[in-house]
């Protein structure tokens, strides 16, 4: 019989004595699964014992804050999706710097088909990139436009995703904001020629 | 896990889709289990948590993964 969500929780505390034994082995087994099913072949077999373990210890660490919001082994599955999910991305981007993903931005900037096909946009959104964001939020534009991933630019920057998502979420509304005024100029030019 | 294929296309793109309140993505990926289990219910949170996975690559493919790893759970 499946245990509720209460039951895992119960089990799960290491005074439970056998029960916690077998609540641990179930979990450890479900979690090595459904990380198999959602990452494939990405994730080697030594990994997926290494990123189980690491999920059930993180799991322990937050078992007091588990609310019942959702069912206990969907939020148990998020926490490792998430565990696993940050390890690869890790990987992937171990061997880039900030600083290259902030140059290879600028570099994008240049390169790609906004600024090859629509001159005059690119050079109102590099304007307002230049003049409009902060250092910080300019050097996350950047690293993002260099294919760093949040998760990354955080982790290098050591702060959390949250964080340097809201840094950007003020970036973007500063440029949106930046790149009306300046088409409202553009557009107000003729009519001030006009009245002169 | 996918790439970025045009990074100034996908700003002119975030720009367009900006807007006043956002969920940033530690709150997205709180709100994961409870949002894939339909516990929520209130449509104002539920539409900042499309909004989130629409505007951030990242947390629309762990929402996809965590999707993949709970098919055929029960």
């Amino acid at each position: 019989m499946p245990r509720t969500c209460q039951a895992w929780v119960d089990d799960l505390k290491p005074e439970s004595g056998a029960a916690y034994s077998s609540a641990l082995a179930d979990l450890r087994d479900f979690l090595r699964r459904t990380l198999g099913r959602a990452f494939g072949t990405e994730l080697a077999d030594s990994d997926l014992d290494d990123l189980t373990q690491e999920s059930l210890l993180r799991i322990h660490q937050r078992l007091a804050g588990f609310e019942q919001r959702s069912r206990f082994t969907t939020w148990a599955t998020a926490i490792a999706v998430n565990c696993a999910y940050s390890e690869l991305r890790r990987r992937r981007h171990q061997h880039v710097s900030l600083e290259e993903a902030v140059e290879q931005g600028a570099v994008s900037l240049v390169q790609d088909g906004l600024a090859q096909h629509e001159p005059d946009r690119e050079a109102s959104l590099r304007a307002a990139i230049d003049h409009a964001l902060t250092p910080r939020q300019r050097e996350a534009i950047m690293a993002l436009l260099g294919g760093l991933p949040l998760a990354e630019i955080a982790r290098r920057s050591a702060t959390s995703q949250g964080a340097v998502y809201k840094l950007l979420h003020d970036a973007r509304q500063r440029l949106k904001r930046n790149l009306e005024t300046q088409a409202g100029a553009t557009e107000a030019l003729p009519h001030a020629k006009r009245g002169t | 896990m996918s790439e970025q294929k045009d990074p100034y296309a996908a700003l002119e793109d975030m720009l367009l889709r900006t807007q006043e309140q956002e969920l940033d993505c530690d709150q997205f990926v709180a709100l994961l289990a409870p949002y894939l289990d339909r516990r929520l219910e209130d449509a104002g949170l539920l539409e900042l948590i499309e909004h989130h996975r629409d505007l951030c690559a990242e947390c629309a493919e762990e929402l996809l993964l965590l999707r993949r790893a709970l098919e055929d759970r029960d």
